[in-house]
Parts: C-alpha cells; sequence; structure tokens
C-alpha cells in the first residue's frame, strides 16, 4: 500500500511542475501575466509531493517491505536502519528519485527566497526548474521505477553492497547530488535573463546565493568521496582521476569560476557573458556526469548497474539543455552591455585570466576522460588515461590560479591604486618566503625544490588573504582561500612525504616504519549484524613514546559473499598511520601493511574551510 | 572452489557489478601458490627499488579489472603483474624495459601514462593549445575593452 | 546575415554532433572484444609439462618431439606447428564454472568440427584438472600444464575462459575473451576461417 501512495505522490509531484511549466508559459504567450502567480504555488506543491514519496520509501525500507523490488536489490532485513534508509540512494532508481527531489527543493527555496523580487522575471526562473523537474520527474516514473513490485516476494533481500555500507555512504551521495542540482538555479537564472526583453536585469546578484549554495554542497560531496575512499578501500588513496570522479569535478571547476565571475558581475556589470556561459555550462557538466556514471559509456569503478537505454534519455536532456540556451545566447548576445575597463591591472582582469585558467583545465581534464572513448569510436586502437596524464596537466594550472590568488587582494576593481602597494607586496611576499622555508624545512623530508616552491606559494595565498583583511567585507574570501592553501599543503605532502612498509606478521613480531614502532599483538574474532571478521590487533609505538592500538579487519559478508578489507587508522595532524591486513600467509601470520600517510588530514580540514568561507559569503549578503 | 569461479571467471564483455571485481580476494587457506601471497611481503634490495616498483606499478593498469592500477587491484592477475614489476625493479631493470614487457603482452591499455605519438598528440599538446587561445583571446578582449 | 543564422544554427549543430558521436560510442561499445597484444605475432617460446602423459588422445597428428619424462609429457612451441589450418588455444581452469558452461561447445568443435584444440590449463591444481577432463569430457589434443599463470602472462591472459585463434604456423589471429558458443564462433572465428580458406 505505502509503495502505491509514494508512487501516486511522486505522479501528484510531476504533475505539478507540469503544470508550474504550462501555466505560466501559456500566460507568457497570451500575453496573461498574472499567471505567472501560479509558479509559485505549483512549485510548493511539487515539493510537497515529491518529498512524500521518498520519505515513504525511506519508509518502506525501514519497514524491509521486501516486495518493492528495489529494496529487494538493495537492503536486508539485517541491514542496520542508518544503512537501510541511506540504502534509498544506493542504486539507480533511488538516486534519481533524489535528483527530482533535489530539483524539486532547490525549485521551491529559489521560490520562496525570491519571492519579493522581479515576479516576471523570478517566474521565469521557476518555469525552466519546473521543466527540469518534468524531465526527471517522467523519466523516473516511465523508465526507472523505484516503486515497482516483486513477485514472487523474496524472504529477503540481497543487502546494500558491502562497500556502501558505510558512513561516508549516509551523506556523499545526498551532498553530491544537491551540489550538482544546485546549479540548476544558476542555470534557470541565466536562461531566464536570456528570455527577458530587458536582459540587463541585476539577474547576477540573485544568482549568487544559489550558486554558493550549490558550490559548497558540490565541494563537500566530493570532499566526502574522497575521504570515504581513503579510509574504506585501503591503499590509502584519495583520488584516482577515475571518470566518474572527473565527472563530479567538472562542474566545481566551472562552479568555482562561476562564483567569482558573479561577483564581477553584480560588482561591475562585468564579464555577464562569462556568466552566462558558465552558468549554462556548470550545470550541463553536472547532467553530463550523470550520463557518464549511468550509460555506462566509459569503464570506471564507480558505474552503477548501467544501461545504455538509460543514457539515451539523459543524454538527450543534456543535449537540449545545452543547445537551447546556447541559442538563445546567440540570439541576445548582442543586447548585452559591453565590457568597460578602465585598465589592465584590475581585478575585472583578473576574473578574467582566473576564469580563462579554469575552463581550460575543464577542457583539459574533460578531453582526457573522453579521449579512450574517441579512440574506440574513431577505432585508434586502445589506450589508458590515467593519473599521470591528469596530474601532469592539473598541477601546473592549479599553480597558476594560486599566483593569481596571490595577486588577487592588492589589486583593486576598476583600476589599482599603487599608493604604498609595493611596500605592502614585498613585506607580504619576504613573509611568505621565510614561512615557506621554514615549513619546508621542518616537515619535508625530501629536499624537492619543488616542494619549497610550492610551500612558499601557499604560504603567499595565505598572507595574502590575511593581508586583505578580516574584516566582514573579506572574511568570506580570506577562509576560503587559506582553505585552498591548506587543501593545497595537504595534497603536496601527502605525495612527497608519505611511507610504507610490508611486512609478514605474527602475534609478537615488530616492525619499524621511520620512528614508528609497530608491533602484532594477536589475532581476534568479531561477530557482527552482518559480517563476521578477523581483526588483528596492532600496538604502535612513535618516537616520544606514545602508544596506539589499531585494529584493522578482515571481513566476511555471507549475504553477498564478499571478502573486504577494513583498514584501521589512527589520526593527527601531521600524519595518519593506516594499516591494513592482507593474505592469510599461513595459520597465524598475515601479510600487513603498515603506511604513514602525511598531513593527509589537512585535505579535510582545508575543504570544510572552503566550505565555511562559502557559507560565510552567502550570509555575508544579509549582514550589509 | 564454486566460489571462487565466480571471482576469478570475469568476462570482460559482460555488464558487472565494478566493485566486486576489485575486492575478489581468497578465502583464507586456500593457497594458489607463492606469487600471490609473496607480492604482499615482497622486500626490496634498496628503498629506492622499492619506491620506484610502487610508483611504477601505480602507473599500470590492471588489464582485468574496471579502471584501477596494479596497486590498487586484489585481483589475482593484477597481483601477478605487481609481483612481476616488483621482481623486475628489484633486478636493476629500466622504467622503460617493464613498462614494454607489459605493453607487449597486453597493449597499451595497460599503461596510464600515454604515449607521446601522432595519435596522442591532440591530447598532450590540447591544454597547451588551449591555453594560448584563451590568453590571446582575452589579451585582445581587454585591450578592446578598455575605456580610459 | 548568413553568419547571424549561422550563428543561430551553430549550437543546434554541435548538439546534434554530440548526441550522434555519444550514441555511436554507446551502441558500438556492446559486443566489444579486448583485442590482444600479439596479434600478428607468434605464441611466445616456453617449455612445460603437458597435463598428463596419458591424456595423449590417440590422434596421429601429434606433437612429434616430445619426450616422456617419467609422467609428464613436455611441451614446447612446437605443437603450434600444424598441417591443420588453424589451431584454438583455450585457457580454462576446473575453478572456473563459465569454463564448464563453455565445455560442451568446445567437445562439439573438437568432434564434429574437427578443430584442433589446445587447451592451457591456468593455475590449477592438476588432480582438480584431470577429474574434470575425465568427467566431462577432453576436447583438447594435449593441455599445457601452467599452474603459476606464467605462460598465461608472457600471452598476455587477462581472464578466463579465454580462447586464441592461431594459424597453422602459430602466429595468433584473434583472441575473445568469455565463453565460447554458436553464436561468438559464428560471429568473431567463422570470419577469420572464411578469410584464409579464401586465399
Amino acid at each position: 500500500m505505502i509503495p502505491e501512495i509514494a508512487l501516486f505522490s511522486l505522479i501528484l509531484g510531476t504533475l505539478c511542475v507540469i503544470l508550474g511549466a504550462a501555466i505560466p508559459l501559456f500566460g507568457i504567450a497570451t500575453k496573461q501575466p498574472h499567471l505567472s502567480r501560479y509558479s509559485w504555488p505549483l512549485s510548493y506543491g511539487a515539493f510537497a509531493a515529491v518529498t512524500t514519496s521518498i520519505c515513504l520509501l525511506a519508509y518502506s525500507f525501514t519497514l524491509d517491505d521486501f516486495s518493492v523490488t528495489y529494496i529487494a536489490q538493495h537492503s536486508n532485513s539485517q541491514l542496520p536502519v542508518l544503512f537501510k534508509i541511506a540504502a534509498v540512494w544506493g542504486g539507480h532508481e533511488g538516486s534519481l528519485l533524489f535528483w527530482v527531489f533535489s530539483l524539486s527543493l532547490w525549485s521551491a527555496a529559489i521560490a520562496f527566497i525570491n519571492r519579493h523580487h522581479n515576479q516576471a522575471f523570478i517566474s521565469r526562473v521557476l518555469i525552466v526548474l519546473s521543466l527540469l523537474t518534468a524531465a526527471f520527474g517522467l523519466f523516473t516514473l516511465l523508465g526507472s521505477n523505484p516503486f515497482a513490485r516483486l513477485f514472487p516476494v523474496p524472504m529477503q533481500g540481497r543487502d546494500l553492497h558491502p562497500m556502501l555500507q558505510d558512513v561516508g555512504l549516509i551523506f556523499h551521495p545526498p551532498l553530491l547530488y544537491l551540489g550538482y542540482v544546485g546549479f540548476s538555479g544558476a542555470f534557470a537564472f541565466a536562461v531566464a535573463a536570456l528570455t527577458m526583453p530587458d536582459i540587463n536585469i541585476p539577474w547576477p546578484q540573485w544568482s549568487r546565493a544559489w550558486t554558493l549554495a550549490a558550490w559548497v554542497m558540490l565541494t563537500g560531496g566530493i570532499a566526502l568521496g574522497s575521504w570515504w575512499a581513503y579510509y574504506e578501500l585501503g591503499w590509502g588513496g584519495w583520488w584516482f582521476w577515475d571518470p566518474v570522479e572527473n565527472a563530479s569535478l567538472l562542474p566545481w571547476l566551472t562552479g568555482t569560476a562561476l562564483l567569482h565571475s558573479l561577483i564581477a558581475s553584480e560588482k561591475r556589470q562585468a564579464l555577464i557573458n562569462w556568466s552566462l556561459l558558465l552558468s549554462i555550462f556548470t550545470f550541463s557538466l553536472s547532467l553530463l556526469g550523470t550520463f557518464v556514471v549511468r550509460s555506462g559509456i566509459l569503464t570506471s569503478v564507480h558505474a552503477f548497474a548501467v544501461d545504455p537505454t538509460r543514457g539515451l534519455v539523459l543524454l538527450v536532456i543534456l543535449a537540449i539543455c545545452v543547445v537551447v540556451p546556447l541559442t538563445l545566447f546567440m540570439l541576445q548576445s548582442g543586447k548585452i552591455k559591453p565590457l568597460q575597463l578602465r585598465s589592465i591591472a584590475s581585478r575585472e582582469v583578473l576574473f578574467l585570466m582566473l576564469n580563462s585558467l579554469l575552463v581550460v583545465t575543464t577542457l583539459s581534464v574533460l578531453l582526457g576522460t573522453f579521449y579512450p572513448m574517441i579512440f574506440q569510436v574513431f577505432n585508434l586502437g586502445s589506450i589508458s588515461v590515467g593519473a599521470p596524464f591528469f596530474n601532469a596537466i592539473f598541477v601546473p594550472l592549479a599553480l597558476l590560479c594560486f599566483v593569481l590568488m596571490c595577486i588577487a587582494p592588492f589589486i583593486h576593481w576598476r583600476k589599482t591604486n599603487f599608493d604604498g602597494l609595493n611596500v605592502k607586496l614585498i613585506l607580504v611576499w619576504i613573509a611568505a618566503v621565510i614561512i615557506g622555508s621554514v615549513t619546508s624545512y621542518l616537515f619535508n623530508q625530501t629536499l624537492s625544490v619543488f616542494v619549497l616552491m610550492v610551500l612558499i606559494l601557499c604560504a603567499g595565498i595565505v598572507m595574502s588573504a590575511l593581508f586583505a583583511g578580516v574584516s566582514i567585507r573579506h572574511l568570506a574570501m580570506t577562509v576560503a582561500h587559506i582553505g585552498v592553501a591548506i587543501t593545497a599543503v595537504g595534497i603536496l605532502l601527502v605525495s612527497y612525504n608519505s611511507t610504507e612498509v610490508s611486512a609478514k606478521m605474527s602475534p609478537g613480531i615488530s616492525v619499524v616504519l621511520g620512528d614508528l614502532s609497530v608491533t602484532y599483538v594477536e589475532t581476534e574474532w568479531v561477530v557482527a549484524a552482518n559480517f563476521t571478521a578477523e581483526q588483528a590487533v596492532i600496538e604502535v609505538v612513535n618516537a616520544s613514546g606514545e602508544l596506539v592500538q589499531l585494529k584493522p579487519q578482515k571481513r566476511h559478508y555471507p549475504v553477498r559473499v564478499m571478502n573486504m578489507s577494513e583498514p584501521a587508522i589512527h589520526s593527527t595532524w601531521l600524519r595518519d598511520i593506516y594499516i591494513t591486513m592482507g593474505e592469510k600467509i599461513d595459520s597465524n601470520s598475515y601479510a600487513i601493511r603498515i603506511q604513514n600517510r602525511a598531513f593527509i588530514n589537512w585535505l579535510w580540514a582545508g575543504s570544510i574551510m572552503m566550505m565555511f568561507g562559502g557559507i560565510l559569503a552567502i550570509g555575508q549578503r544579509y549582514v550589509k | 572452489m564454486k566460489r571462487l569461479s565466480a571471482y576469478f571467471c570475469m568476462m570482460a564483455i559482460l555488464i558487472i557489478q565494478p566493485l566486486s571485481a576489485q575486492q575478489s580476494s581468497l578465502s583464507s587457506g586456500e593457497s594458489r601458490g607463492e606469487p600471490t601471497q609473496s607480492v604482499e611481503i615482497f622486500e626490496f634490495n634498496t628503498l629506492d627499488k622499492q619506491n620506484r616498483a610502487i610508483h611504477l606499478a601505480r602507473q599500470l593498469r590492471c588489464p582485468q579489472c574496471q579502471n584501477q592500477n596494479l596497486m590498487e587491484s586484489n585481483s589475482p592477475i593484477a597481483k601477478d603483474l605487481r609481483l612481476k614489476v616488483y621482481v623486475m625493479v628489484n633486478e636493476g631493470k629500466t622504467d622503460p624495459q617493464v613498462i614494454d614487457f607489459m605493453t607487449s603482452r597486453f597493449g597499451d591499455m595497460v599503461l596510464y601514462k600515454p604515449k607521446f605519438e601522432p595519435r596522442t598528440y591532440v591530447l598532450w599538446l590540447g591544454p597547451l593549445l588551449l591555453i594560448m587561445v584563451f590568453g590571446w583571446l582575452g589579451y585582445r578582449k581587454v585591450k578592446a575593452s578598455i575605456v580610459a | 546575415m548568413l553568419n547571424n543564422k549561422f550563428k543561430l544554427i551553430l549550437p543546434s549543430l554541435l548538439g546534434l554532433l554530440f548526441v550522434a558521436v555519444m550514441m555511436f560510442a554507446l551502441t558500438s561499445q556492446e559486443g566489444q572484444v579486448t583485442p590482444s597484444a600479439l596479434v600478428g605475432k607468434p605464441i611466445p617460446a616456453f617449455t612445460a609439462s603437458s597435463l598428463s602423459a596419458t591424456e595423449l588422445v590417440g590422434d596421429n597428428e601429434l606433437i612429434s618431439n616430445n619426450e616422456l619424462l617419467g609422467n609428464s609429457a613436455l611441451l614446447d612451441n612446437s605443437i603450434f606447428q600444424t598441417d591443420k589450418n588453424y589451431t584454438l588455444l583455450n585457457v580454462w581452469a576446473s575453478w572456473c564454472a563459465v569454463c564448464q558452461s563453455e565445455h560442451g561447445f568446445l567437445m562439439k568443435l573438437a568432434a564434429k568440427d574437427n578443430m584442433r584444440i589446445v587447451g592451457l590449463n591456468y593455475r590449477d591444481d592438476r588432480a582438480d584438472a584431470n577429474r574434470v577432463l575425465s568427467s566431462l569430457g577432453n576436447p583438447y589434443v594435449t593441455t599445457i600444464f601452467d599452474p603459476d599463470g606464467k605462460i598465461a602472462l608472457n600471452i598476455g591472459v587477462i581472464a578466463t575462459p579465454e580462447t586464441y585463434l592461431l594459424d597453422n604456423k602459430g602466429i595468433v589471429l584473434f583472441r575473445y575473451s568469455g565463453a565460447l558458443d554458436e553464436t561468438v564462433w559464428q560471429h568473431y572465428f567463422k570470419p577469420f576461417m572464411q578469410l584464409l580458406t579464401d586465399k
């Protein structure tokens, strides 16, 4: 019964958005502007209906209703309740429903927050969002119905994939989807602006808050995914340049460019073309990412159970979302106020350079990700494009962005006032060099010039950001940029300073790794709700004599018949001690892999700072 | 025994749950011969060789898996190849020699760093070209927009 | 004028192109076969023992230079030099369930179509492998015993089951990863065989 109510709710929601697009459009066509009022109640109604639908699905999961195919495929009565709820988005159908839910959520939020602004314009924004929600709603209902029934009803479900049974899973997909979908807001604002008779309405300032919110969510989603991969997969890696990961990075890169471009558009009416195009392409890249994951067009460890026909629908939606806005853009580009600069040494130009760098990075990653597919289409043979290529391209471009970040606080809008600037600049750079060198000396063992350079650059970013001031006006930028610098330092040092050792260990055996002394104490047996495990008790003593105990496991999941190695991690600011159990070598010894992952937690801390900076930027608008 | 077949008989064409392909580990006590065990406790002559071997193994793709390098994957073939890399590096072979060994048996797809050859010019030179194009266009635009 | 109209249609054209390329990529991916790096080259030199001396199928056209060492027969590359037009090299193991699903088809190939099939027993236990052959039948003229997978590594085997089509000099013509059945045989292997007989 409940799944049927949920299905009905979804149908109702889809109906609401179809009407939410049709009625106002009809109003525009027949010159009855009062019909645009209907956008609001229909958006709220759709949100209520879709939320009901997804909540009922979650409820059905907790009831172990295995008569629903989706629940039978992704759940199990032994599964802890929290994971049953998380399983809602653990498979294709449920995650698509989550997309619809996210779209309706953002639409309702935009409708509510902007209800007092230019009604004719906001109504058009809501029309665009309604069309998107309708497209996905119909796709879910007709092609990926999470409420399809199963007969005969199985006694037990197939269980959630063990790798997904983790705290990280509970939050990573929702955050990611909210981020992806959030950019539909910026997209809608841009497209709506392109349809307005007067294109020079102040849409950038309204769009900016939503873009920031989406960016914060996407940053969180990506960081969480990295963190999850780090502690779950067992080899301490956090980014693999896998096609699906790249698919999430692409909208993040253009989203970052958009974020900055909107500032210029709002403050100086500059870079409007960039803001429009970036808005269109960021959401399109989100759609591309979804397409890549679900169609199986690219080989990836992340791909859902893939189905080319699903890919086709997403492809069509993507094509429409690119072609229509771009055509509108071509039509309207003459009406956009042209860029007016006073001097080359102005922040507008700096943002232009940043936009260019970020877009080049995006295109390069896109090229590398799709290159093997292009080879295959043109029968050029087989090729793999992986980390070595992407690192070679990404790192120099990122460093160039960092240089811009160091200069940014000193360059003013319109025209830089150079009085007294030289002194300040020199002071900041001396401070940066000193801090960079000291840090390098203290923390970096490899004596690499590259490491020294990057550390100085990061110190430069921090010093410049602090120089801009910690006043309310600049706090957001300061925090976010420092966050970037911290993340960069973390990435740099974890690559250069990490060490590891693998050894055959049994009770009593000790191994040395740098300043750590690692001893295997004993093996324990663990029985949990849906798995059993062999657990190694390992003690690690560092140079100061402090002792910590780590317990890595080799888990066996009986329902899906899978074995997983669960690492044990001890975290401090300077490093993670990361231990995994490998093969069982004989009756009481295992291959144990001990890693010293240096500065890895700076990565996560920096990401959180970036998110915090974004949140501050949203809040900043209301403090003024 | 039959359980193992589910892990080892991967059909390259069948669409499978990719994650299960990675975590294919043997039930304990099942000995498949020396190589798969000793790769986890392999001892190198020097630390430098260990670092070089691991670095190299990271650049090589597991031919059977859904996009994992030799260090990331625990499938039997990844372990075999990883051990081969370790052994070759420990013997003193150079990186090009190891890479050549792998590509002559498994093709270019096993290299994560594409070779620089005519069919990959677009890939390697593309970004450079893009930067120049954007830079030139941006410069022109800025100059044209200066209203003093 | 024309320039403006063109600018207007440009996005749609690009969009169409994009969709076309993606659709083509999607559809062409079904039925992909990973090509072997050895196509056009001979099977690398090896020496190995056969699975069992007693399993020399009573066929005249056998391995001419094989020496009986105790219980095992020694095999090397020369087993691929043959009077027949083709040899199939089939990689299998007793622990591989999918291999057993193609076993019946291999038996038919060996018996009815008179195909010469050499087996490569991959990372297996001798007794287990022989047991499979005695219970399900032996389609192979001989089987190479490769318990450590070293020979398979040199050939570039990536999965089981796998079947290589070799010509009469032992040069690799084609490699198929997966179980053989009639459809696969007709679709992939037959075209090669037509080619040679047409020469």
